[in-house]
């Protein structure tokens, strides 16, 4: 097995590579690599890792994420060097193709490596295109400018278009990304205190209107969310979490029960304190259909008293405001690993540092136990179990309330090119070319 | 000769600008809500470190204005060492800082981009100065027929049309004809062949009449008038009694008396044109200026945003400089005396 | 007074301006009660509501949201409205402001006010835009204070001018020799004259000032919560109503904008030439508002920034 060069790629300088990393603390991909101490090759074929704990989705949501490099191009650079580095004839590597020419926020475009290990690639060269304006992206497919639209660069709002085109397929699947609605409950943070109500955060999960959701910004692409992590991830997805119902009327009496009500007649319930129910409602300004989805969340607390006009930020600003804790609820996107362990992470009490992932400010020992202990789990059915009593905290505590699982969608044209029908989501997995087959 | 004090007060008044805007240009970015720090990366998992060597490799930890400390210290030349004193330098030496969002310098993503831009603009004002002056003198010719009435009529339509509007429908008419996005086709041909300019071109066509029938109409209205008002002269009469043909006198009294107008007209449109590039790049996803100022407001890089404004507003006003020695040259009443 | 009215009404251009701008007035005030569904109204529809094409319920059809398009028209006819008005309000204090200080007090104060206004006339006024709304936030309160305060040169510069000449006249020299205070002449003897102009300028303001909110909205930097014919253009082009080809979404709240912008048009040109009698001879509407400044100027060599200079104020 070689690299795109010719140069070797074996077990050799797949460990220089693990090696190269820890040395040099490549930002992002060294946290691929916690609890690894060194790597060694045994032979050209034989690689072994040692590591400071056991650590039990090495493989899935590890070293997935871990790149092997040809040591000739990168021993001399620091991790400094390689992040200013950007001579396009060095991209080596050992996958099907190689890239060429890279022009930011425009095209990439790929070769076929001649010399890769399964043989040669069935397409000669790839030419990844970003449009700027998803009408223009779809206008492409449509004239036959382009041949396929990857998962992830579909926009919703063009799929209606496509199914109307006899010589576009669209493939569809579970993927790994969500949309959830997080609430801010921190002492520390600027959001009302009735938010660290668990009664108040129940009837706002009850009053999120999700089929909505789904049928206006997904295009009916996705399922309605209630577990923290996806159905994509298999047997990691607690199907015991029932669906969370659409409940006005069952949120109303929960409030009015808590004795959150409307003394003033105003058509907004107070809090315990006589302020009223208003809460700040945001999203980022990345796609016009975020804001749909606050406007149907914003919809829905209005039914049941409680005011929160929808806000526009851009990601930055909402990023901030999230360091700070100040802001009540924001409605973000995930794209997330393939493995759960990030996800269960979120919630920790370290997270809540620094501007960690944690949002919400949730924080219990007990649960930063659970998270270590299925990190750790030595079988897959432990982990699995662990994995499922941290969802059914999630789901209790509400520090996250889950919106939509969106389904991943890609198209292409079924008039010139065919997919293995084994494998029916070929498309959306964009790396594997194989099972491609160009038609005529 | 071209009167060399108005010529200096003209240069004078460019330079003051010019400061004015760098000024300002630093100031409008230092009012910023929130840590620059924290806005610069999307992953919020900074740890305090790199924060810190962040806030040192932009200056950040320098004081705004004027370093005070080093001042009370007896050290007059570290009065500069700050933000501004920083931005001085750096803009003195040619350099725009690097962008937030690309992690590149402001200088490479600003030069890559400018070309295009300036080619997106010349096309469409050459050909808007072109129809306009065409239209408008025709319109000031046959005043008050039909033909000068439907020339005003669809003046007053286009100059009122929204810029983004009109590419919408442009966009919407031109599907599957025209190419609707983009400046060329990637990987159809290598940069600088006939095939690769050929499809420049075709992609430049509906920006370009989008930008053109948006100037047009000024360049119109302008010719009219002041053609119009030239052919009530009485040397007019004189002309056509010595046999001049109609053709000869349109060309030599009234086009050549409605160039001075045309000419301050175009460089006080230049300002709405630039406003108008970056609706028409921002429609059909033209990779220019306009774009990247439109793209980086979203993104929030500020360096990169920086670094357009002071680009576009330096171009605007050497235009209007250039303009004002333009107008001197043509204009006898300025040279004399 | 009433005798300008009546020859602005006898133009063609300013009847149909009128009659244009009445129509819209009418959707703004009434807007409530003539719209047929409430566009604010909660979101509660099914996948075939989306982008649905016109009938006889919805005589625009229905946008991405399943909502009402000819509702949202009426709607956002407010929206322009308000963010022009007083967007040209604002213009037009400054604008008045600094054009009578810089015309009557002249002096290096007056020199500097003309500073500002050269300057602020080479700056490109979008990305200015752009920038401050990115820096300040979304809302209309924004909108319009930005739109307002990049928006008043033409003003200043119009009643500069106007007032250096006025402030020349005999009576204006016999009431300063009797005494009367700055302050009394300016209000007293030179802004009524200057008025009937500031009036017609600040009409061509507010189309200038629809045209800036509805691309700050298309752009997406309006405020997403109020509909406005710009947001409902930046919403269909997000939301794919080129592809899906739904005319309806994204031809009415253009042809809207087009629609207002037009008739202010007429009507602040027919006003300028009614009561600007230098230009009438010619040019029946100028171009950008700018022409008019430069074309009647007497010794048109001058170009703006080399005006006479202002004469000292006689104490």
């Amino acid at each position: 097995m070689t690299f795109s060069d010719g140069t070797p790629c074996t077990a050799v300088e797949a460990a220089w590579s693990i090696n190269w990393i820890l040395e040099n603390e490549l930002p992002a991909i060294i946290t691929y690599l916690s609890n690894v101490i060194k790597a060694d090759a045994i032979d050209a074929t034989t690689l072994q890792i040692t590591l400071s704990q056991p650590v039990n989705n090495m493989i899935s949501a590890k070293l997935l994420y871990v790149y092997i490099m040809p040591p000739h191009v990168w021993q001399e650079l620091s991790a400094e060097g390689i992040m200013s580095y950007d001579d396009p004839s060095v991209t080596i590597g050992a996958g099907p193709y190689r890239m060429t020419e890279y022009q930011p926020d425009e095209y990439m475009i790929l070769q076929a490596n001649e010399n890769y290990w399964r043989g040669r690639p069935p397409i000669d060269q790839i030419i990844y295109r970003q449009f700027a304006n998803d009408d223009a992206l779809i206008q492409a497919l449509l004239s036959g400018e382009i041949d396929l639209v990857t998962a992830g660069s579909l926009p919703y709002s063009g799929i209606a278009a496509l199914e109307a085109d006899p010589n576009i397929k669209i493939d569809s699947g579970q993927a790994y990304q969500f949309s959830e609605l997080s609430v801010n409950w921190t002492p520390d943070g600027t959001a009302p205190a009735s938010l660290r109500d668990p009664v108040v955060r129940k009837a706002i999960d009850l009053s999120i209107d999700r089929e909505q959701i789904i049928t206006v910004a997904y295009a009916g692409y996705g399922q309605v969310g209630n577990a923290l992590i996806p159905p994509a991830m298999g047997g990691f997805h607690n199907t015991d979490i029932g669906e969370i119902p659409y409940d006005i009327t069952e949120a109303n009496r929960l409030l009015d029960e808590a004795g959150y009500k409307d003394s003033n007649g105003d058509g907004i319930r107070e809090d315990k304190d006589g302020n009223p129910m208003e809460y700040r409602l945001m999203t980022d300004d990345t796609t016009a259909y975020n804001f749909r989805i606050i406007q149907i969340i914003s919809d829905g607390l209005a039914q049941i008293g409680i005011s929160a006009q929808p806000l526009v930020e851009s990601t930055d600003s909402l990023i901030a405001r999230q360091v700070d804790f100040d802001y009540d609820l924001i409605h973000w996107e995930w794209y997330v690993d393939a493995d759960p362990h990030f996800l269960t992470t979120v919630f920790t009490c370290a997270e809540t540092q620094d501007g960690g992932w944690n949002d919400s400010g949730y924080c219990d020992p007990e649960y930063d136990k659970l998270v270590e202990e299925q990190a750790t789990a030595p079988t897959l059915e432990e982990r699995e179990q662990d994995i499922w009593k941290i969802q059914e905290i999630v789901a209790t505590e509400r520090p996250w309330l889950m919106l939509a699982y969106e389904e991943a969608i890609s198209a292409y044209r079924k008039d010139r090119y065919e997919f293995d029908p084994r494998n029916p989501i070929a498309t959306l997995k964009w790396a594997l070319f194989y099972g491609f087959k160009k038609i005529g | 000769m071209i009167r060399f004090d108005y010529l200096l007060k003209k240069v004078l008044f460019a330079i003051i600008t010019l400061s004015i805007v760098v000024v300002f240009n630093f100031f409008l970015f230092r009012i910023l809500p929130g840590d620059p720090v924290k806005l610069l990366f999307r992953n919020p998992r900074l740890t305090k470190q790199v924060q810190e060597t962040i806030r040192v490799q932009f200056g950040l930890d320098k004081p705004v204005w004027i370093n005070s400390e080093r001042l009370q210290a007896g050290d007059l030349a570290g009065i500069f060492d700050s933000q501004f004193g920083a931005y001085i330098s750096n803009l003195v030496q040619g350099n725009l800082g690097v962008s937030f969002a690309q992690r590149n310098s402001v200088n490479k993503i600003l030069s890559e981009r400018v070309g295009r831009t300036v080619l997106l603009v010349f096309t469409g004002e050459f050909f808007a100065i072109l129809i306009g002056m065409a239209v408008g003198m025709v319109a000031a010719w046959r005043r008050g027929t039909w033909a000068d009435a439907a020339a005003l009529l669809i003046g007053l339509t286009t100059w009122a049309l929204p810029t983004f509007f009109l590419g919408i429908i442009l966009l919407v008419l031109a599907r599957g004809f025209l190419p609707t996005s983009g400046m060329v086709e990637p990987g159809l041909a290598k940069e600088g062949t006939l095939t690769y300019w050929l499809d420049v071109g075709r992609h430049l066509i509906l920006p370009t009449i989008t930008l053109a029938v948006g100037s047009a109409s000024a360049y119109m209205l302008i010719m009219r008038s002041s053609v119009a008002e030239v052919l009530a002269e009485d040397y007019i009469l004189t002309a056509k009694a010595k046999g001049l043909t109609t053709v000869q006198i349109l060309r030599d009294h009234a086009l050549k008396n409605a160039m001075l107008p045309m000419i301050t007209i175009i460089a006080l449109n230049l300002s709405y044109v630039v406003g108008g590039a970056i609706q028409v790049e921002t429609v059909f996803s033209w990779p220019g200026i306009g774009r990247l100022v439109f793209d980086s407001v979203a993104k929030q890089d500020y360096p990169v945003l920086q670094g357009a404004f002071l680009l576009l507003a330096v171009s605007v006003i050497l235009a209007n400089l250039i303009t004002d020695i333009l107008y001197s040259v043509l204009d006898p009443r300025i040279k004399a005396s | 007074m009433i005798t300008a009215l009546k020859e602005f009404l006898t133009r063609p251009a300013a009847i149909i301006g009128t009659f244009m701008l009445g129509i819209v007035l009418v959707a703004a005030i009434f807007g409530p009660s003539l719209a047929p569904f409430d566009p604010y109204a909660r979101i509660r529809v099914d996948p075939s509501d989306l982008f649905a094409p016109p009938d006889n319920v919805h005589l625009l059809g229905r946008d991405d949201a399943g909502k009402d398009i000819w509702s949202q028209l009426i709607y956002g006819a407010r929206v322009s409205l308000v963010v022009g008005f007083a967007a040209s309000l604002v213009s037009m204090g400054i604008g008045t402001t600094v054009g009578l200080v810089a015309g009557y007090y002249g002096g290096r104060v007056g020199n500097l006010l003309m500073r500002l206004v050269d300057f602020l006339m080479v700056v490109p006024d979008l990305p200015l835009m752009l920038v401050i709304i990115a820096v300040w936030g979304r809302g209309l309160f924004n909108i319009i204070l930005v739109i307002g305060l990049l928006g008043w040169t033409y003003t200043a510069r119009l009643v500069r001018s106007q007032t250096l000449s006025i402030k020349e006249r005999q009576y204006i020299l016999r009431a300063r020799s009797i005494g009367a205070s700055n302050q009394r002449i300016i209000l007293r003897h030179i802004l009524p004259q200057v008025l009937p102009l500031i009036v017609a300028q600040s009409v061509l303001d507010i189309s200038a000032s629809i045209l800036a909110e509805s691309s700050l909205s298309f752009l997406g930097l309006g405020d997403p919560n109020l509909i406005s014919w710009g947001s409902m253009l930046n919403f269909a082009m997000d939301r794919g109503a080129v592809s899906r080809q739904a005319w309806w979404f994204l031809l009415p709240p253009g042809f809207a904008i087009l629609w207002v912008t037009l008739s202010l048009i007429l009507i602040g040109n027919s006003l300028e030439e009614t009561v600007n009698p230098r230009t009438r001879s010619h040019h029946l509407f100028d171009a950008r508002r700018m022409v008019s400044l430069i074309l009647p100027v007497p010794q048109p060599a001058q170009p703006p920034s080399s005006a006479p200079q202002p004469i000292q104020d006689i104490k």
